[in-house]
């Protein structure tokens, strides 16, 4: 089946092949020339196109008119047209017979098609059907990128950003090369891939992850990953959000698709663009650290504290003891976060070639994008390129080709050194300093025999790590696409279309990662197998092909109240995955940083190998009757090799409707008001496939050693013959709304999704089976509802020649967990375990994922002991529902525990901090633990305002998070006082001695319970950022003209202009991993930038 | 052109149209490259040996060995936790286990046990598959996977006492992993049923392969586990509330083994060399250079095979690593400790090496020779192997299993039985020491009641047998039979030096339930059908219900 679709498509390319060759042969003697004039003035009409044509409207030459209307033509054939073509007038064919001039003279078109036509006529590409946008049954909305031009963005994504109702994007982190988390109507599955399908010109954009990768907790940057088209390059993205748009996705569509198009070619002349931005970027100031003086000080009582022992806080890095040897290393005052950030800079060119004659059109691309980040050691390059040629090569055939290349070559830092700044010891210096205090070339680390605690000790030294340290990332993506368009049946023989498109598209990409941390980078010496001179590479390759089939058959009804489209679809695809890691560790020199050099093999981590297959067919309708009553289907019917025999396939059927009210007679003058009304509804299935392959086989492997000479071989897995795919059912009711004609457009949705037998990964299984766990399953039921609201309001001010436009949107996301196995919640729900700085991570029936769980945090102990006169003090003791002490027997109070019975054990004391005793049991443990908060948002969006002024245009835009929480564990870390971190200077409010009335408890190095998961870490992310405000302006023609310029622009622009937010961290755009929690940890926060940039067409 | 295009189109349409699913379906079947699958396994032999080669493989896991030796040695008296060593080995020793620590993970058994199930439940079935294949040889692989299947369980058993008891392997997901445990007496009965038929069809020899011979279960070594297994059957007469009458049949039964064990190879290589050299004999040959002919099973590691024995190494240390396992004050020669009688027992130099700052460490596996320097010191050869063989019976074992249950034979001072105990008593401890009166080192005057010769047994076998991963389950024996654990705590008195723990320890020992290691609590989690341990059940980790 796939071999005689190859083989089918192949014939098609080659026969069109062949047609080019033919068309370009010449005859040399048949010239053709004369003059073309307007029949109403007789005025000769300058560059009107002149082709010769044949009976199928194949075109076989080409030229234009000159400015006196004439024009001269090599003729292949004699027996062929001419035809001219001009703007505004009507076509004409004359057939060439034996003439050697040929006058034409061309009447202008009548004028009479107005402007409600063209409006009628505007299309929407669903991903199935051009239909009009007014006929769109499912939930979409269609963006162009013209919306954001003039901001500087890696990444679509980012410019996307608030742009689309339901469409929650979260910044992963400010690096370059970082990419967006992004969700359409919710978190749908808690093990599978959250993101939403991309599908570039009809091809879908695979996104590369892991077989084995932990959706369910794993950090999003660590699979957020740029989508490799230059922004410049995009045409529009329609985000298709409801079932009835996404069926015919099948497996893949469960999380919503992002339907990009690219620009193409127009008919013209060429077309020359260039475009130059360059970028400032900042980093907004975090927290404020201690300096190295109060960091010295803290520390001493730190260590001072616990058991009230003096001698413990003799630490010779705390004394300064001039005697120590140390000294200057440990006396100076460094702002480890001022020494790794910098400003970054951005260089981005873009050069434009495109244009096009009567029947070729082209457009290609190039661009460089340069990018330094905040943090030093970082710094992305990218080339990128995309072209695409359209060629008609009749009136019935369509062929086009595109091809996009990109390469990225990433320096990532090693470690995040931003994280480290936070923590490392302010009193310590960059560089080893000599006995004078004065800095040496060497990076200093602290020595390995110190008695600080490991965490601090071992902790590297950022700026050497930034420095030394290598984390190389290169990216290679090719991806060729290939259309074939034919008119089955003869356009100008009859009013339907039958249409059959084939396509067939590669997506070829190599990635490859070498890190190398270098000895000079830590304290640990060489012969440290594990940490030093190790050099890791790891390369990945992966190839995707896939064809389509696609026959879409638009009958013309007798009765134009009927409209019909109906279409079949077929495609298939198959992909192979490489992936192998090395490390190496131990390597004896500097100059060696090649993990291939086999001198200390520590291990060839993993290689592996995949290909997985599916097949998939849709069958498609749409129907109008009288442009109003539309409804339309697809049933979707998907094969994928993951699955074994009994749910290898699955069937996903859809249906919507629409009812434009707008349109009834009784709607009447109500239409003066209400320019379009018009009810939508639509219910469908998607699915979501797990990431592994072979998981319902039972493979049986060798292990790499022997036992004494025998082969050792056993079997590798279970076999998973229950796994099928996660299943998501969707209901979805819309109204649009366009208000006084337009001026107003509104569009409303609600849904509701219900995701059945989803997919749990590596749930841990009772050991007895030989197997810790079972790597896919599916089970439980897991809800999301809400509703969306996005709307523009056009000429929303005039005033004068200033004219301003208003969009905006809201979405709203309530996430439900139905119900679970209670093997899956006991396996997910781990005990608690007693630790600062930890917070119980839980799955709820009837809770949203990302709850917060936690205790109450209610300031600090005061005193030791109660005092009767004084019953206001606070001090650790047990105390009723009242607030009133509880005496024993003796009258004496009862001292307030936590754990108590447990081996973690602690006796409060005074400068503690207090935690809620819910249960007044007297001791703080699990039972006292509640509900905090959830990560979700409740409201999301942004709005958008943009001022034209003659040639001036001003755009600013907000977009916003409403009703988050998130766990600012930056800020636990920097208030902790438990280790030898460095801490922000809100510490300095810390309690010291009995009486102090503060919020901030005492410090205790490594020992109490002053940084437990409690809601004073649990803060309120909601934020209004104001994301971007560009100025345009367009320089007139008249003025480019003695320049040879076409048009010239320029924009300047400020991105991350302010951050409305009651979040104390450094940027409340904290996104959550799907089962755990929203955690702020000292990520590289989103930068300011200033941007201008500079446009020329010639 | 035309035409064929017009042909070629509507052809497509009608595919695209038409096509059923059933044509792709074999499309669609992706095979993983390098593997085998199920449907193509099990076809000869040498598959079967293969799988066999893996369950042995599997127990070189390092889980595998250390946590046997955590639970059979770190607990006793002869080893403890050294400053270095984990929290969790800490605070296992000193007996506040709790059910998260790491040593409570029985699943590198169990990945062993599946892999025996494996081998069991398919070999019958290549009889079919390949013709050269015979009854016998598939049975000798059937009885080699029943052997290592009883071994892992008696280790479970010992250790945990119940636990989930499977005889089948796990191909697929369709069931539940839902298990309750089977009472651990019960199993070794099964345990015994399938050893008596392993060994009719277990191979005696594996030619002249000492490797083979020594690295894989025969006969002799399958009599081996079968004594062990009769030995702690017997002890249930404490606990399990055995009959009297069916401890004696097991004592018999182990006695039984043990004599045709030696009628088996009666040129017993325990008496064959000279005294002095017989001890270094042991250290070197039985320990360092392996597949003595003392050994009657251990565990095969080769620079040519691959894997290296990091167990040993991390237990015990070696000139570059630092051990997480360090010799308890009563086995240090300079105390008198274990060896009140016998200040001429070499044993004490030769398995025990003086280490930094007055503590010991373990001289067995690290060291390759002891040298007298004459003046009552020693000097010591450390060595720093990586291909050790791990040693799990040797016929020391046999001769004092045999000794052990022939003084519970024993009905008085005066029963034959006791001078036949005291005959395999001396086979160890003469070679260990050498100046004594060769004829008369033990002897029944000396021990005249069944107490004291128990005793003796038990001493003799911490001398003789120290840091192979016996002691604690000796103890554990011991204190099933007298249904008592006081005779534990004595033996634990000194290790525990700091008194609070001591009492704290103590208050924990008095029960036999606290004996036995807690299940993790993962597993307990993962299983509902699983019960927390007796002694375990009610710690402060009370799980809250939602």
């Amino acid at each position: 089946m796939s071999k005689s679709i190859a083989k089918y498509g192949m014939m098609m390319l080659l026969s069109c092949l062949f047609t080019l060759t033919v068309s370009a042969q010449t005859n040399t003697a048949n010239i053709v020339r004369g003059k073309v004039t307007a029949k109403e003035d007789g005025e000769p009409l300058i560059s009107v196109t002149v082709t010769e044509i044949d009976a199928s409207n194949r075109i076989y030459a080409v030229t234009v008119t000159n400015y006196d209307g004439e024009y001269v033509l090599q003729v292949n054939n004699r027996a062929n047209k001419l035809k001219f073509r001009y703007m505004g007038f009507e076509d004409l064919e004359i057939p060439i017979g034996e003439q050697k001039v040929i006058n034409a003279s061309m009447a202008e078109k009548s004028t009479l098609i107005d402007d409600v036509v063209i409006t009628a006529k505007a299309m929407t590409n669903t991903g199935v059907f051009n239909i009009p946008q007014r006929e769109v049954s499912m939930s979409m909305q269609k963006i162009d990128a013209e919306e954001f031009e003039g901001i500087s963005v890696a990444s679509i994504d980012d410019a996307l950003q608030g742009q689309i109702a339901g469409l929650d994007i979260v910044n992963v982190s400010g690096e370059p090369g970082a990419g967006m988390s992004m969700r359409i109507r919710g978190t749908t599955s808690l093990n599978a891939t959250n993101e939403p399908l991309i599908v570039v010109n009809d091809v879908i954009f695979n996104t590369q992850i892991d077989a084995d990768f932990d959706f369910a907790t794993a950090n999003e940057e660590q699979y957020a990953q740029l989508i490799s088209v230059a922004p410049d390059d995009i045409a529009t993205i329609t985000v298709l959000k409801d079932a009835a748009a996404t069926a015919m996705w099948g497996t893949r569509g469960a999380n919503g698709v992002l339907l990009i198009t690219t620009k193409r070619g127009k008919k013209g002349p060429t077309r020359v663009s260039y475009s130059y931005s360059y970028t400032r970027k900042r980093q907004p100031k975090g927290m404020n650290m201690l300096n190295g003086d109060d960091y010295t000080m803290l520390m001493k009582q730190s260590y001072y504290n616990p058991d009230l022992d003096p001698t413990a806080s003799d630490i010779p890095e705390f004394n300064y003891d001039t005697n120590f040897t140390e000294y200057e290393n440990y006396n100076n005052n460094t702002d480890w976060r001022e020494e790794v950030s910098r400003i970054a800079r951005v260089h981005d060119n873009q050069l434009t070639v495109s244009g096009g004659g009567e029947s070729v059109t082209f457009r290609v691309s190039a661009g460089y994008y340069t990018e330094t980040g905040t943090v030093i050691g970082q710094l992305l390059n990218r080339l990128s390129m995309r072209s695409s040629i359209d060629y008609d090569v009749s009136k019935r055939i369509k062929f086009s080709a595109d091809f996009a290349y990109t390469y990225a070559d990433n320096d990532k830092n090693y470690e995040n050194p931003l994280g480290v700044g936070y923590q490392k010891m302010p009193n310590l210096s960059v560089y080893a300093q000599d006995l004078d205090g004065n800095d040496t070339d060497v990076f200093y680390h602290i020595r390995t025999d110190s008695k600080l605690a490991d965490a601090q000790k071992n902790l590297s030294n950022p700026v050497a790590v930034a420095m030394l340290a290598r984390n190389n990332q290169r990216n290679y993506r090719t991806s060729p696409a290939f259309h074939l368009q034919y008119e089955i049946l003869d356009p100008q023989v009859t009013a339907s279309s039958l249409r059959l498109k084939l396509s067939a598209s590669f997506d070829i990409n190599a990635s490859q990662t070498r890190t190398f941390f270098p000895k000079d980078a830590a304290n640990a010496i060489w012969s440290d197998e594990k940490k030093v001179n190790r050099a890791e590479g790891s390369d990945s390759e992966s190839t995707s092909i896939s064809g389509d089939a696609d026959l879409s058959f638009v009958p013309a009804l007798p009765n134009i109240d009927h409209s019909v489209r109906l279409s079949a679809k077929f495609n298939i695809s198959s992909g192979t995955t490489n992936s192998m890691g090395t490390a190496v560790a131990g390597l004896p020199s500097l100059l060696i940083q090649s993990p291939s050099s086999d001198a200390n093999a520590v291990s060839l981590s993993n290689s592996s190998k995949e290909n997985p297959r599916s097949l998939r067919w849709s069958w498609n309708f749409h129907y109008a009757y009288k442009g109003r009553y539309i409804a339309s289907g697809t049933v979707a019917v998907q094969s994928s090799s993951k699955f074994g025999k009994n749910f290898k396939t699955g069937l996903f059927p859809a249906i919507s409707g629409k009812w434009i009210i707008s349109d009834e007679p009784f709607f009447g003058s109500l239409r003066d008001i209400i320019s379009e009304a018009g009810f939508r509804w639509s219910f469908g299935y998607n699915g979501n496939e797990p990431g592994g392959n072979f998981l319902w086989l039972s493979r049986y492997g060798e292990y790499p050693e022997k036992y004494i000479d025998m082969t050792a071989v056993r079997p590798l897995n279970m076999v998973l013959a229950n796994l099928r795919w996660e299943k998501t059912t969707q209901l979805n009711g819309g109204l649009d709304l366009q208000l006084l004609d337009g001026k107003y457009d509104l569009g409303f949705d609600a849904y509701y999704k219900h995701t059945t037998d989803a997919l749990f990964n590596n749930v841990g299984i009772s050991t007895y089976s030989g197997y810790g766990d079972i790597s896919s399953l599916n089970d439980g039921t897991i809800d999301n509802q809400g509703w969306e609201l996005h709307g523009r309001v056009r000429d929303l001010l005039q005033i004068g020649n200033v004219r301003m436009d208003l969009s905006f949107n809201f979405s709203n996301n309530k996430n439900t967990i139905v119900e679970l196995s209670d093997e899956i919640l006991a396996r997910y729900n781990k005990d608690y375990t007693y630790n600062n700085a930890s917070y119980l991570t839980r799955i709820q029936e009837g809770n949203p994922v990302g709850s917060i769980y936690g205790f109450v945090y209610e300031g600090v102990y005061e005193y030791n002991e109660y005092d009767p006169a004084h019953p206001e003090h606070t001090c650790p003791i047990v105390r009723n529902e009242n607030g009133e002490p509880v005496f024993d027997a003796e009258g004496n109070t009862k001292p307030m525990y936590f754990a108590y019975g447990n081996s973690a054990a602690y006796q409060f004391k005074a400068g503690d901090a207090i935690y809620r005793d819910i249960n007044h049991d007297g001791s703080i443990d699990e039972l006292d633990i509640v509900y905090l908060g959830n990560s979700l948002p409740v409201v999301t969006g942004g709005f958008g305002l943009n001022f034209r002024w003659k040639r001036l245009s001003f755009n600013a835009f907000f977009n916003y998070r409403y009703g988050n929480k998130v766990v600012n564990m930056a800020r636990l870390n920097a208030e902790s006082m438990r280790g030898n971190d460095n801490q922000s200077i809100a510490v300095n409010w810390r309690w010291r001695k009995e009486g102090d009335q503060t919020e901030m408890p005492r410090a205790l190095y490594n020992y109490g319970y002053n940084s437990l998961g409690s809601d004073r870490y649990v803060e309120d992310a909601s934020f209004l950022r104001f994301k971007y405000m560009t100025f345009n302006y367009t320089v007139p023609r008249e003025m480019l003209t003695p320049l040879k310029l076409n048009s010239m622009s320029l924009y300047l622009s400020i991105q991350n202009v302010a951050v409305f937010t009651k979040y104390t961290g450094v940027d409340p755009e904290v996104g959550a991993a799907s089962t755990s929690v929203a955690t702020d940890s000292s990520k590289t926060p989103r930068s300011k930038d200033i941007l201008f940039r500079l446009r020329l067409g010639f | 052109m035309k035409k064929t295009l017009h042909k070629i189109g509507l052809a497509l349409s009608a595919l695209v149209l038409t096509v059923g699913m059933g044509s792709c379906t074999d499309w669609l079947l992706v095979y993983p490259e390098g593997e085998t699958l199920l449907e193509d396994y099990w076809k000869t032999g040498a598959d079967i040996e293969k799988v066999v080669a893996a369950c042995y493989r599997s127990m070189q896991e390092s889980d595998w060995i250390v946590n046997s030796v955590v639970w059979g040695e770190l607990r006793s008296d002869n080893l403890t936790a050294a400053e270095t060593a984990s929290e969790d080995l800490k605070s296992l020793v000193d007996v506040n286990i709790l059910t998260t620590n790491s040593y409570t993970n029985w699943a590198p058994f169990y990945v062993t046990i599946n892999y025996a199930n494996t081998v069991l439940h398919y070999a019958p079935g290549v009889m079919e598959e390949d013709k050269n294949l015979t009854l016998s040889q598939m049975n000798a692989y059937r009885a080699e996977a029943l052997a290592i299947r009883a071994f892992s369980y008696f280790y479970l058993v010992r250790a945990f006492r119940d636990v989930p008891f499977v005889t089948h392997p796990t191909i697929d997901d369709s069931e539940g992993f839902n298990l309750a445990k089977t009472p651990g007496h019960l199993i070794l009965d099964t345990l015994i049923m399938n050893l008596k038929e392993a060994k009719l069809y277990a191979r005696t020899s594996f030619g002249a392969s000492k490797a083979h011979n020594k690295g894989r279960f025969t006969q002799q070594s399958i009599r081996a586990l079968l004594a062990d297994i009769y030995l702690w059957q017997a002890s249930g007469i404490g606990t399990d509330s055995l009959p009297e009458a069916k401890a004696r049949e097991y004592w018999e039964a182990c006695v039984k083994e043990c004599q045709e064990f030696q009628d088996y190879e009666a040129n017993l290589p325990l008496t064959a060399q000279s005294y002095l050299a017989e001890i270094d004999y042991v250290l070197q040959d039985v320990f360092n250079r392996g597949n003595s002919p003392e050994s009657v099973f251990e565990l095969q590691y080769s620079y040519d095979a691959g894997l290296k024995n990091s167990s040993v190494t991390s237990l015990y240390g070696s000139s570059s690593v630092k051990p997480m396992a360090v010799v308890t004050a009563i086995l240090n020669p300079s105390n008198s400790g274990v060896f009140p009688m016998t200040t001429t027992d070499m044993r004490k130099f030769y398995f025990v090496r003086p280490a930094d700052g007055g503590a010991c460490n373990v001289a067995k596996y690290t060291c390759n020779s002891v040298t007298s320097t004459g003046d009552g010191n020693y000097t010591y050869s450390t060595s720093d192997q990586e291909y050790l063989n791990w040693v799990f019976y040797r016929l020391a074992d046999i001769n004092l299993m045999k000794a052990e249950a022939l003084v519970e034979l024993s009905t008085s001072s005066s029963d034959p039985r006791m001078e036949e105990a005291i005959v395999e008593l001396n086979r160890t401890y003469k070679r260990a020491n050498p100046d004594m009166n060769r004829n008369d080192t033990l002897s029944l005057s000396m021990y005249s009641s069944v107490e004291q010769m128990r005793q003796l047994v038990l001493d003799e076998r911490q001398r003789e047998l120290m840091f192979e991963g016996k002691r604690w389950f000796d103890l554990v024996r011991h204190s099933r039979r007298m249904n008592s654990t006081e005779d534990l705590k004595q033996a634990l008195y000194t290790k525990f030096d700091g008194s609070a723990d001591r009492t704290l320890a103590f208050s924990k020992l008095t029960t036999q339930d606290a004996l036995y290691m807690p299940i993790n609590e993962e597993e307990v989690k993962n299983n509902k059908l699983l019960e927390q341990n007796p002694f375990y059940g009610l710690s402060s980790n009370v799980t809250t219900s939602n």
